[in-house]
């Protein structure tokens, strides 16, 4: 938890509060509180790191934009923010079109979109790693968004289910068919669930 | 899932320029803040006429400030017939739901013409084809998914309103409007 302008260490609740009196400094601190767990999971969604800086960006300015709509849970704000990094990526060309005037000013020296840094890294990763991405961006969004608020960011079934607003029984038969569907894009010919399965957070109460 | 073999990290220079560009945002009355202020919090109304009306006239000047922020033109294609458009003037009210009387008397001022007008293309409020410029409202689309014209073009009225239109700078003059001083 990043420190606030009070020397102590303060909830998202808290820091949200100030950042809609209007004190940008605490949206700061929400930025760098949750940036490298947005980025991490924009990661999965978008084929490069430059691109996924910019989705971290956009899904803070929405996160402005819908203010009024920001749901809290457990007193965090980090699975509004992943759910709205699922959407926002899949939505890049309507972000793009909002926020054009503000992303552009961001920098660009040294970062811009490399072709050769892709080819390399590309050719550097694991091939079933990449298959694994690819698998997981062909899903659907609600496919993608509860496999990663379940398994990837290991958030428990009853938080995913305040998030979301659906029972907790609808949080786990979601994830089941998610996972299946995985499975079938990983091995379309067998059509059963891969060796080693994904954490099974279904079985948690 | 172990995404990748190699950890991935936010390039720290834009992490602080994205961290600066939302301070800027959260803050009451810079230009960030401004970029939400058309649309957040607030309903956009479109004139209820079909072919909207401007007040236009030949340009004098190649350039104008837009004086008159109450209101804006936006233009589905780059035609003006005498003071007619095809498109529609949009006004900012607080909180006023389509079907309530117009809060004309003392609209939001639009600081941002251009955001405003983008976001009506997004919506599909626009057709270029029909004769009114407008689609039909069954076509609306209320994820901001539709393609906007690229390049759009602030000009301005004689009246001093700003009237955004599809075309290069180049636009205005051809409609006899002065192009928007920066």
């Amino acid at each position: 938890m990043g420190m606030g302008n009070h020397g102590k260490a303060q909830t998202d609740s808290e820091l949200w509060s100030r950042v809609l009196d209007g004190d940008g400094s605490a949206f700061a601190e929400l930025f760098v509180l949750h940036r490298d767990r947005v980025f991490g999971h924009s990661l999965r969604l978008v084929r490069t790191p430059y691109e996924a800086e910019d989705i971290t960006a956009m899904v803070f300015l929405e996160a402005w934009r819908c203010r009024s709509r920001v749901r809290l849970v457990n007193d965090s704000m980090i699975g509004w923010l992943l759910v709205t990094t699922t959407n926002v990526a899949r939505n890049r060309i309507r972000s793009n079109l909002r926020y054009e005037q503000l992303i552009r000013k961001l920098p660009r020296a040294e970062t811009a979109p490399d072709h050769g840094d892709s080819v390399a890294d590309a050719v550097d990763q694991d091939q079933r790693s990449q298959l694994l991405h690819r698998a997981y961006r062909s899903l659907g969004r609600r496919d993608q968004e509860i496999i990663a608020l379940c398994v990837l960011e290991e958030m428990s079934t009853a938080e995913v289910s305040q998030l979301l607003r659906i029972p907790p029984g609808t949080v786990k038969s979601r994830l089941s068919r998610a996972k299946q569907k995985l499975a079938q894009l990983l091995n379309p010919q067998a059509g059963l669930l891969p060796a080693n399965p994904l954490t099974p957070e279904e079985g948690t109460p | 899932m172990n995404d990748t073999n190699r950890p991935q990290h936010f390039n720290e220079e834009r992490s602080k320029a994205i961290e600066q560009l939302l301070t800027k945002v959260a803050r009451e009355g810079t230009p960030e803040n401004r970029h939400f202020q058309d649309t957040k919090g607030k309903r956009i109304l479109l004139s209820g006429v079909a072919v909207a009306l401007a007040v236009s006239g030949a340009a004098a000047v190649l350039q104008m400030p837009v004086t008159d922020k109450s209101s804006i033109a936006c233009f589905a294609r780059a035609e003006l017939r005498g003071n007619q458009f095809p498109g529609t003037t949009a006004v900012l009210g607080e909180g006023t739901r389509v079907g309530e009387p117009s809060t004309r008397r003392n609209p939001i001022p639009i600081e941002d013409a251009l955001a405003l007008c983008r976001d009506l293309w997004a919506q599909h409020a626009f057709d270029p084809a029909s004769p009114n410029g407008m689609a039909h409202p069954s076509l609306y689309d209320r994820s901001f998914s539709y393609p906007v014209p690229n390049p759009l073009t602030v000009c301005v009225l004689n009246d001093g309103r700003a009237a955004v239109i599809p075309g290069d700078e180049d636009v205005c003059a051809s409609l006899g409007l002065a192009l928007k001083a920066d």
